[in-house]
């Protein structure tokens, strides 16, 4: 999965889309404001606003509107969008952390700061700084890993990028990158356009648009591998960016407009029609 | 109305609630969090502050996502008008929301916003010790009290002053009961209540006297206080909460009406 990001005109529609989003490339950034993220219960929204030169992370519960917890933070992070139609994540499952981030280009490079609070405190459980520029993917149910999207390079043609995962409990980098070991030299070209999670969260499903045609990133976020299905649907350029996902049973339905083109066998990756 | 505020022992345990509170009077202090639903029960308005800055919101009521936010220099919150928690400053028509400082310092301030925008409509710095009372329904008067006594005084004199947004200036005078012009109020607001007509109905309990009513009719700057024949109230009088139910002002408590007061005669059953 060592793919070289090709992002076309698309993107800059999809921008629109997410007018508050940060960030261009296969990560689409962060996120302040609506709509933040919702715990797995539904109960709490977590939200990021500019507060000045500083961030106001809050939860707010979603049925009666009132700020439950609230926290000022030093620097400006945000809620990670993980794809291009507003989908975000950073809560992990189990609501034992919430993961917010920001980058800063420098002349001297770029870097990305990561902050994780504990959700039902929001106070700051750690810090990462990490050199270079590693967009927010994916967490593990328990927050204890942490998927990153390193970009390496990127040129007038297109962006170079890996996927790597990041032990959240030591701060540090796992060696080398999540590749699809199936066919570990194929080259990925394509953005984020939507995300699913699988209801445990231990697989999020990201369905990627590229020059080639669309395909979905399978991530198991607890095993650090990963699987890219190519989805061959003959659908005009702009009724990709309108393509759902949903999980019903062990099927991964595309759906558009309320019909399914596809399904995926979550298990085998086979993909009917 | 020019009366003299007597805070009682029941003070002290309030003042715990609202422990960010500081200076002297009857202040209910200002909220963080809770905020204020506007009318229709669609959003609410919450203010939240590090002391540096203060960031305003508006919150999709069932779904929790941020309608409209910003953030100001300074620290503002959305004013409590009771200790029983109830919050104010946002005018009936939905168009205005009025923030407040912290009093307790030389001067207090105060700023009208766009409740849909969020624009600054008007800020106003008075010198002296104020806090938000009531605003009228379309958001141009604005009701204040006005703290006269030291800073920490247990026993604070005040006065009920009115303001007037589009011309930024007090009202001379206070805001008295003519019926009653130099009876001493003594007591702290516990539960409030309006009308769609602009009345802001108060319940205020006092020591060692019966809980009154003070209705505040906020368009035409008159109040009236109206007293309560509710013995041995004080233990429960906290519990008490007030409903307009058509011409009549209600007194409820554990979901029963225990008093009821006609809002044209202000006599009470």
């Amino acid at each position: 999965m060592r793919r070289a990001l090709v992002i076309g005109p698309l993107v800059a529609g999809l921008m629109v889309l997410v007018g508050s989003a940060s960030g261009a490339g296969p990560s689409p950034g962060v996120t302040f404001g609506s709509p933040g993220i919702v715990s797995h219960d539904g109960k709490l929204r977590y939200l990021a606003m500019r507060a000045g030169t500083g961030t106001l992370v809050e939860a707010v519960a979603t049925r009666g509107g009132v700020v439950r917890r609230s926290r000022f933070l030093k620097g400006r992070f945000g809620v990670p969008l993980v794809a291009y139609d507003g989908s975000t994540g950073g809560l992990a499952r189990n609501s034992k952390r919430l993961v917010l981030y920001s980058r800063v280009s420098r002349p001297g490079g770029t870097k990305t700061r990561y902050i994780v609070l504990d959700p039902r405190t929001l106070k700051v459980r750690s810090r990462l700084i990490l050199n270079g520029d590693f967009g927010f993917d994916a967490l593990s149910p328990d927050g204890s890993l942490m998927y990153l999207i390193h970009l390496k390079s990127a040129s007038g043609s297109g962006v170079d990028y890996e996927v790597r995962a990041l032990d959240v409990n030591s701060g540090r980098l796992f060696a080398g990158a999540i590749v699809d070991r199936r066919e570990p030299d194929e080259q990925m070209t394509g953005i984020p356009m939507t995300r699913v999670g699988s209801d445990d969260a231990s697989w999020a499903y990201t369905l990627y648009d590229s020059e080639h045609g669309l395909f979905v990133h399978a991530l198991h976020t607890t095993a650090r591998e990963a699987f890219c299905i190519d989805v061959p649907l003959n659908l005009a350029d702009n009724e990709r960016g309108h393509v759902r996902m949903r999980l019903r049973g062990g099927s991964l339905l595309l759906r558009l407009r309320g019909k399914t083109l596809a399904t995926i066998d979550t298990r085998t990756f086979e993909v009917k029609r | 109305m020019g009366r003299a505020l007597a805070l009682a022992v029941v003070v002290g345990t309030t003042w715990a609630a609202v422990a960010s509170a500081d200076g002297g009077g009857p202040w209910p202090g200002l909220d963080f969090g809770n905020g204020i639903v506007a009318p229709g029960g669609k959003l609410r308005y919450s203010a939240l502050s590090d002391g540096r800055t203060t960031v305003l919101e508006s919150v999709v009521i069932g779904t929790g996502r941020v309608r409209g936010v910003t953030y100001f220099k300074g620290l503002f919150g959305i004013p409590r008008v009771t200790f029983g928690g109830d919050t104010g400053g946002l005018s009936r028509d939905g168009q205005n929301l009025v923030l407040a400082t912290w009093i307790g310092a030389p001067s207090t301030r105060f700023l009208l916003v766009d409740a849909h925008t969020f624009q600054i409509r008007g800020r106003v710095r008075l010198p002296g010790r104020f806090s938000f009372d009531a605003i009228s329904p379309d958001g141009s008067l604005m009701y204040l009290i006005q703290y006269l006594g030291p800073p920490n005084a247990i026993y604070q004199p005040y006065a009920v002053r009115a303001f007037n947004w589009n011309t930024l200036k007090l009202y001379p005078g206070a805001i008295v009961d003519r019926r009653e012009p130099d009876e001493k109020m003594t007591g702290m607001p516990l539960a409030r209540t309006g009308s769609p007509g602009g009345w802001a109905y108060t319940l205020y309990s006092r020591v060692k006297k019966p809980p009154f009513v003070h209705a505040l009719d906020t368009v035409h700057r008159r109040a009236f206080c109206v007293d309560l024949s509710l013995r041995h109230s004080g233990n429960w009088i906290a519990s008490v909460r007030l409903r307009v139910h058509g011409g009549m002002l209600e007194l409820r408590r554990g979901g029963r009406t225990i008093a009821r007061m006609d809002r044209k005669t202000l006599r009470v059953r």
